[in-house]
């Protein structure tokens, strides 16, 4: 489903009376913090990326997913990487969440407060927790991405990835020491305090 | 009146682990030495272009360039050590291709100077009369040509020169190699070996036998531990034939070397006996020429080598040089695995590595040793490689649930200990699990493509339910907990270690080569990678295909002074 025709419908479901809000909110100026080179999303879905991005990895005594680049991850995912199918499901996980902002304060994801965003999110959380994938093929081969993930699946494993394996996340958050020079299998944690990002 | 004195002494064709070490014993002994690749050249170092690249430099952070790799690496994508820093050395599969059916038989290669050496997972052990007797004992296969003793200096010979690190552990099953000093295991490995090892007296768990340098050797340098051997280490800490046999073989003055120089057969003449020279055809400009020589050593790879002999027919050789017996390209074998268990480890939450160590455990055939077990309806046996590691943050991101600042402090800790291991089982030699030649359907080149025939079997299926029960006991009474055990599905190929198609053996009405890797029915072709094997053993194979190819080489020079070939 395109995101134009989600709207139409969140406008049907939330009847008359809503439509006015849902259309000036979604007219609204709701620009990215951010400017990605691929420059791909709408200003509204660039922000809800960001915003979902730092939600998940937050800045705390270290960068944040965003300081990371993130969401240029994202994008270039969604964008260049992800199937029809993936792209869709990703897509229609940012409408559902405007939907859901919409109906609960009347203003879309990119805009709404902290509270009603978690909220959001979390039932985002909860409807991907109920999804059954295929189940796993024990194989030599390496696993292969489930195309059908629900979207929160698939936003959290990019933010994730995305993070991990950026010189922030990966030298800040983590460790990560290219040429050890040497091997112990017996290291003391606190003398790194956090884990390898191999 | 034509020149017909030969332009080599030598043809090396093949430059992986086989025909670097054939190019290496061959020069050194003096003899003028032509090798050839099918593929591009690689320079040690300046064409490790993947080499140290840090996670946020690899394209798309290392998920699958999906389109690219189904379109040209169907194959070679489904490889471990695939992806964007590795497949400059991997084959492309829609540029050269095998007839694929799908299911049957996974053929990886690699494409350029090195080929798998540069590759490979290192794992080196010595086979023992265990391995030597094996088709003798049971009836199936022929009898291998030569024993332990044949080769036991030929293995110390090898390992001198490219460094083996281990732990002698002086098992029959397992004849130690001269070790440089062993890499260490885990702290987890350690309590998991002793609580095998309490409760199964008979049972040993060693830290793996690598072909990695735990201290610099022969010029080379240490590992430093930075771990993706496969995108090539310019320090030269693992064996490879750029790291080792190359330099060596280019050190004579001796060696000519010919990249892009696919063959497309072996030239026979039916009056002399001899093989006399290999036609060759340049990879880019489809250019045609033959090489001559006294001598021809075949290391193109199991696969390759008996390609390369399948296309080599003439009046006296319809079927394929050397093919007198028409056993050549059968008894295809290879290991299977991706069969065992894991488990977590309580405790040691305070402990990890440092480093990243090219190597893991390794537990030595422990099955029907002393003829049949009663409790085994399998016969021969299998090893387990394993290792342990703690739960790193990909694997967390997936169990921890929510997001936000808890979240991401729970990832910065890394996970519990686990412990895996999966067993290599040995494959019986079977007639019908073969390479052959699909004349309908060709390459860029004119030649037919190869197509394979293969499974696995009753013994092999039964092997893999035992290798699954014994790695959950064996992890259950070490402690670990919540122990899953699994049998494996991987297919022909998926191990690696395809061997076969060309088998030694006493008898040249069914054998292709005699006890010295030369052919039965071609004096002066020998033929010394996987390709020779009579039976599979349970243990990885290469270091027994170059210690068989330094033993052909003593051989032949031997035979090419006193003019016997």
């Amino acid at each position: 489903m395109q995101r134009r025709e989600l709207l139409k419908l969140s406008v049907a479901l939330l009847g008359a009376a809503a439509s006015a809000s849902v259309s000036r909110a979604l007219l609204a100026d709701c620009g990215p913090r951010t400017i990605s080179d691929a420059a791909a999303f709408p200003g509204s879905q660039r922000a809800s990326v960001e915003l979902l991005a730092d939600m998940i990895i937050p800045t705390t005594d270290t960068p944040g997913a965003v300081a990371a680049g993130v969401p240029d991850f994202i994008e270039t995912i969604v964008r260049q990487w992800y199937t029809d199918t993936e792209r869709t499901i990703f897509l229609q996980g940012l409408d559902a969440l405007d939907v859901y902002t919409m109906q609960s304060e009347g203003k879309p994801f990119c805009q709404a407060s902290e509270t009603t965003r978690l909220a959001a999110l979390t039932e985002q959380e909860t409807l991907a927790a109920q999804y059954q994938g295929p189940p796993p093929q024990r194989t030599v081969s390496k696993p292969k991405d489930d195309e059908n993930a629900p979207f929160f699946t698939k936003l959290k494993e990019l933010v994730v990835l995305g993070y991990y394996t950026s010189e922030v996340g990966a030298t800040e958050e983590l460790k990560y020491v290219p040429v050890p020079g040497a091997f112990s299998g017996n290291f003391d944690f606190s003398k790194i305090g956090r884990q390898w990002i191999y | 009146m034509m020149d017909t004195t030969p332009q080599f002494d030598a043809i090396v064709i093949g430059s992986g682990v086989t025909g670097g070490w054939a190019a290496k014993e061959l020069t050194e002994k003096g003899l003028k030495v032509l090798m050839l690749d099918r593929g591009r050249m690689v320079e040690h170092g300046r064409d490790y272009t993947g080499e140290h690249t840090p996670p946020w430099d690899i394209p798309y952070r290392g998920k699958p360039l999906r389109q690219l790799y189904a379109d040209d690496y169907k194959v070679q994508s489904q490889s471990y050590a695939f992806d964007e820093t590795t497949r400059h050395f991997f084959n492309n599969d829609a540029k050269n291709p095998y007839v694929h059916d799908e299911g049957v038989f996974n053929w990886f290669r690699a494409d350029v100077v090195g080929g798998k050496s540069l590759l490979w997972g290192r794992q080196v052990y010595r086979w023992s009369d265990l391995d030597f007797e094996a088709n003798k004992r049971d009836g199936h296969g022929i009898d291998w040509p030569i024993r332990y003793r044949d080769i036991a200096p030929w293995y110390s010979h090898v390992e001198q020169f490219i460094g083996v690190s281990g732990q002698a552990e002086n098992l029959p099953q397992l004849p130690d190699s001269e070790f440089l000093p062993p890499m260490e295991m885990t702290v987890v490995e350690k309590h998991v070996k002793q609580g095998i090892e309490t409760k199964f007296p008979e049972r040993k768990m060693t830290i793996g036998r690598v072909a990695v340098l735990t201290q610099p050797h022969n010029g080379r340098g240490a590992c430093h531990y930075c771990g993706p051997c496969q995108r090539g280490c310019s320090a030269g800490a693992y064996f490879s034939t750029q790291s080792s046999t190359l330099p060596a073989a280019r050190a004579t003055g001796n060696l000519t070397l010919k990249s892009d120089a696919v063959v497309a057969g072996i030239d026979y003449d039916p009056e002399t006996e001899r093989a006399t020279g290999v036609r060759v055809i340049d990879a880019n400009t489809r250019e045609r020429a033959t090489y001559t020589a006294k001598l021809v050593f075949l290391c193109a790879g199991t696969v390759g080598s008996t390609q390369v002999l399948l296309n080599s027919t003439s009046a006296a050789f319809p079927d394929g040089l050397a093919n007198s017996s028409g056993v050549l390209g059968r008894y295809l074998m290879d290991h299977t695995l991706g069969t065992g268990a894991l488990g977590y480890i309580d405790g040691f939450q305070d402990k990890v590595s440092y480093g990243s160590r090219p190597n893991g455990i390794y537990i030595p055939r422990f099955r029907n040793l002393d003829g049949q077990d009663a409790d085994a309806d399998f016969l021969r046996g299998y090893g387990y490689q394993g290792q342990s590691f703690r739960m790193g943050w990909s694997a967390l991101a997936g169990k921890v649930p929510g997001y936000g600042a808890e979240f991401k402090h729970a990832l910065r800790q890394p996970g519990p200990w686990a412990m895996y291991i999966g067993g290599f089982g040995e494959c019986l030699p079977y007639e019908s699990n073969q390479v052959m030649l699909d004349s309908n359907q060709r390459d860029r080149f004119g030649s037919p493509q190869v197509r394979f025939q293969f499974s696995f079997r009753d013994n092999e299926q039964k092997m893999r339910e035992d290798i699954a029960k014994q790695a959950g006991e064996m992890l259950t009474q070490a402690g670990a907990q919540g122990v899953q055990s699994f049998v494996g599905n991987s297919i022909g190929g998926d191990g690696i270690h395809e061997m076969g198609t060309a088998r030694m053996g006493a008898d040249p009405t069914q054998s292709v080569l005699n006890g010295w890797n030369q052919a039965h029915d071609v004096p002066n072709l020998f033929v010394t990678d996987g390709a020779c094997m009579t039976s599979a053993s349970c243990v990885n194979p290469s270091l027994t295909y170059m210690a068989l190819t330094v033993r052909a080489v003593d051989y032949a020079v031997k035979q090419l002074q006193q003019e016997q070939i």
